[in-house]
């Protein structure tokens, strides 16, 4: 257990001239939920497929529990769930026997088979379902019945590529359920999503990636925090009187910078990560003769923290040029 | 996974009605019988044999003033719907059989369980044709009815039956092995000309006393019959294997080789045909070359047409057997590169089996063409392929058409050669290039001599083969880096 329980280093897939993945390089241990979070294109499948022994990688090594994912790709399958973007279902099948069937796949033999089909079911809560065919669900069900198959060798890592797609919110809400299920049990999710604010909610960590690059690997508290890709603290000011006022302080103060006026006050960005920091500013401005209401850290939701974060990458000459330091103040 | 909520309150077992005797045969059998049998398609077929039949047999048993006449008749309409539900409807069964499994996403699943391309493709293959042994099975019963009917072959119409099926399954073979190419013509184009030709054959056949021949030739006690019979069969079945190992390669993950163990098999196929046809003396040169050309062909087209694409999984166990392992390797590696050498190595046992032969019996002088037309046909799309990029993605889509292509080409030159006088005919040297083109110039003129047009086939042949093994060195290069990569080399 010593290894991660996924391992990606210094990863590379082109097709042709299109680098899909472009150099990733990320950690993830055992039973923690990670979210990977990309545009459409951004090489969050392309990965997947090459971590589920799918697809090679140009360079670069893949392992699952510490095993490599090219040399050894039958051992990893043995560790791994998958449940791909889309997929369909078969004609006159049942439920039952469609999980049936996997379990043969998976070499389950006899009474264990059908102890494992009536487990997963259970699990999946699909048992009053079991004569239906399969092909005659709807899309939350059919998510079920999929991460259901996934489950029936009972792996230790599962890799979930847009598993909430298309789905309801009552289907979303219970797929939620089975997956923070599924982690205290102790596996390891890897899990793609367009949904951020559902993957914060679930996740232990997200891993945001750009056209085949990380962008950010980190929890979803720091994003949440507004912590901005170069390393800043963004704060919510608010004060009596004229707002101006504040404009013009930080316009003189090294280490602060002031990014828009909000009612009675303003966002202003602290260059560091230290709370410490963030302590001195406020003594600062209290000190300067600001009457200071309100000082607390943003709060923002992912999906403006990733889009804050891809604006940041493609137009990098807006991150300001903040004077250098901050001294203390005696 | 540990988690055991309460248990519902259900009486019965959501499971108990999954039969346990599945547990002996391949998950992927009991999952397309499991559909198969639900099928309209089959329930369809099989209820309207049954029903066919046995309105036939009431009509023949209550009508009948001569009954060896009614039971000829019963025999060919037995023969046509038996011949029309097992070679042409059962085999079209398999169309899109495993397209639709690509299309849906399904075959990746099954490919992450223990379930390997080729369990998935044989048991597609065998549900067919288990479907089709079902009726091949109720059609015994109107057979034993029809012999009262007198002046029958039993054995022989039944051994004919049991042909039947054979055919079905090679056929079927084709198509569930070709249903996985990418291509919609080719994937549904050649199981529609087949279907076209079945619906003429089959009553052709039946009319026209060849399920009586067939039933004769299977019974009779000359040798030369019974192995013409084993060698189609053998064949057919050699066919249904390669057929059904494209459908496998198709679905098969990057790391999984399909390549070497088919080349293996087909190396020591040829072995074993350089020993007994020879000794075969039923078969004449002619026979005993177009047999192993049967057997050569399309092994060569399938090495050629493999996609260059060499993995370490590729490598690790041929490099377990130090030197040795890494020079058979070179040879049976997969992706066409590896093909071309394996296709020089198989090329050693047929020209010594055509030394052996052509020293016990004599070959006809038009063989040496023959043989090198074929050879040119399954050579030149490979490198036709050698310039287009395009042709790394899916090599054998792109071969089968080419090969199509040329077929094309070269039955429109034979239909304009024959159109023309022998001397307007001299544009055909423009296209002599085209495999086969050879072959019309020395039908359509007198002036160039069989040794000539032996010497010009081996020759265009000759070139093709060096314009592949120079290509093929060149990309072979790249092998020693991918084994240099794994960990034990």
């Amino acid at each position: 257990m010593s290894d991660p329980a996924i391992s990606v280093q210094n990863l590379y897939r082109y097709f042709g001239p299109l680098k899909a993945v472009n150099g990733l390089s990320f950690d993830i241990p055992h039973g923690s939920v990670c979210g990977f979070v990309g545009a459409n294109g951004a090489g969050k499948t392309t990965t997947m497929r090459i971590l589920a022994s799918l697809d090679y990688p140009t360079m670069g090594t893949a392992k699952i529990c510490g095993i490599n994912v090219i040399h050894y790709p039958e051992e990893v399958r043995r560790l791994i769930g998958w449940m791909p973007d889309h997929f369909g279902n078969y004609n006159h099948m049942t439920v039952a026997e469609y999980l049936d069937f996997y379990a043969r796949a998976f070499g389950y033999r006899g009474s264990e088979r059908k102890q494992r089909v009536e487990e997963v079911m259970e699990f999946t809560d699909l048992t009053g379902l079991a004569d239906r065919f399969s092909n005659k669900l709807s899309k939350g069900l059919t998510q079920r019945l999929c991460l259901g198959r996934a489950l029936l060798h009972d792996p230790q890592v599962l890799i979930m590529d847009e598993p909430a797609a298309g789905l309801d919110p009552k289907a979303r809400v219970e797929l939620k359920h089975l997956i923070r299920v599924l982690a205290e049990e102790g596996k390891t999710i890897f899990i793609s999503s367009h949904i951020l604010s559902e993957l914060g909610e679930m996740c232990d960590s997200l891993l945001f990636v750009n056209q085949g690059r990380i962008v950010h690997h980190g929890d979803a508290e720091s994003l949440r925090q507004g912590t901005d890709a170069s390393g800043g603290m963004l704060y919510d000011v608010q004060v009596v009187g004229e707002p101006s006022r504040l404009q013009e302080w930080c316009s003189i103060t090294p280490q602060v910078e002031f990014l828009e006026s909000r009612k009675q006050g303003a966002r202003i960005r602290i260059e560091g990560v230290e709370g410490a920091l963030a302590a001195r500013v406020l003594s600062r401005m209290i000190k300067d003769g600001l009457e200071v209401t309100e000082f607390h850290r943003e709060q923002r939701n992912l999906e403006d923290a990733f889009i804050d974060m891809l604006g940041r990458l493609e137009n990098p000459s807006s991150e300001s040029g903040t004077p250098t330091s901050f001294a203390p103040q005696p | 996974m540990s988690a055991s909520p309460p248990p519902l309150p259900t009486p019965a077992s959501p499971t108990a009605n999954l039969v346990d005797f599945g547990d002996r045969i391949s998950p992927m059998v009991v999952k397309e019988l499991r559909q198969g049998l639900r099928a309209r398609t089959f329930v369809a077929v099989f209820l309207a044999l049954q029903g066919l039949l046995m309105l036939l047999m009431l009509i023949s048993v209550t009508a009948t003033s001569q009954p060896g006449e009614a039971g000829r008749a019963i025999s060919h309409i037995v023969f046509l719907f038996y011949g029309f539900a097992l070679l042409v409807i059962q085999p079209m069964r398999g169309i899109g059989s495993l397209h639709r499994e690509i299309e849906a996403n399904t075959i990746e699943l099954m490919v992450l369980s223990h379930l390997s391309a080729w369990r998935i493709v044989l048991g597609k293959w065998i549900s067919i044709i288990s479907q089709s042994a079902l009726m091949s099975i109720s059609v015994m019963p109107y057979l034993v009815l029809r012999y009262w009917f007198g002046e029958m072959n039993l054995f022989g119409e039944m051994a004919v039956v049991v042909l039947f099926l054979l055919a079905s399954a090679a056929l079927t073979a084709v198509v569930v092995g070709i249903s996985a190419l990418p291509n919609i013509l080719l994937r549904g184009l050649l199981p529609l000309i087949g279907l076209a030709a079945g619906i003429f054959i089959v009553p052709t056949m039946v009319f026209n006393r060849g399920v009586e021949e067939l039933a004769d030739a299977i019974t009779s006690s000359s040798s030369q019959a019974q192995a013409g019979i084993f060698f189609i069969v053998a064949l057919g079945a050699y066919f249904s294997w390669l057929a059904l190992g494209i459908g496998a390669s198709m679905i098969a993950p990057s790391a999984e080789n399909q390549s070497s163990i088919k080349r293996i098999v087909t190396l020591a196929l040829m072995g074993l045909l350089f020993f007994v046809l020879p000794m075969i003396d039923s078969f004449d040169g002619d026979e005993s070359s177009l047999i192993m050309l049967a057997v050569l062909c399309p092994a060569i087209f399938l090495a050629l047409s493999e996609n260059w694409n060499l993995l370490p999984p590729h490598c690790a166990p041929f490099l377990r057997f130090g030197p040795a392992g890494q020079l058979a390797a070179r040879f049976l590696y997969p992706g066409w590169p590896s093909g071309v050498l394996f296709s020089l190595l198989m090329l050693i046992p047929f020209a010594g089996t055509l030394a052996w032969i052509n020293h016990r019996h004599s070959i006809d002088d038009e063989l040496p063409l023959a043989l090198f037309t074929m050879l040119s046909w399954v050579t030149f799309p490979a490198v036709a392929m050698l310039p287009m990029k395009k042709s790394e993605r899916s090599r054998v889509t792109l071969g089968l058409v080419i090969l199509v292509a040329i077929s094309v080409a070269f039955v429109a030159l034979a239909i304009l050669a024959e159109a023309l006088n022998s001397d307007a005919t001299n544009f055909l040297w423009l296209f002599i290039w085209i495999p086969g083109v050879p072959f019309i110039l020395h039908e359509s003129t007198s002036s160039t001599s069989q040794a000539t047009m032996n010497s010009l086939a081996g020759l265009i042949f000759a070139v093709q083969f060096a314009i592949l093994v120079i290509a093929a060195m060149l990309k072979l290069k790249q092998v020693s880096k991918v084994e240099k990569a794994i960990p034990s080399a």
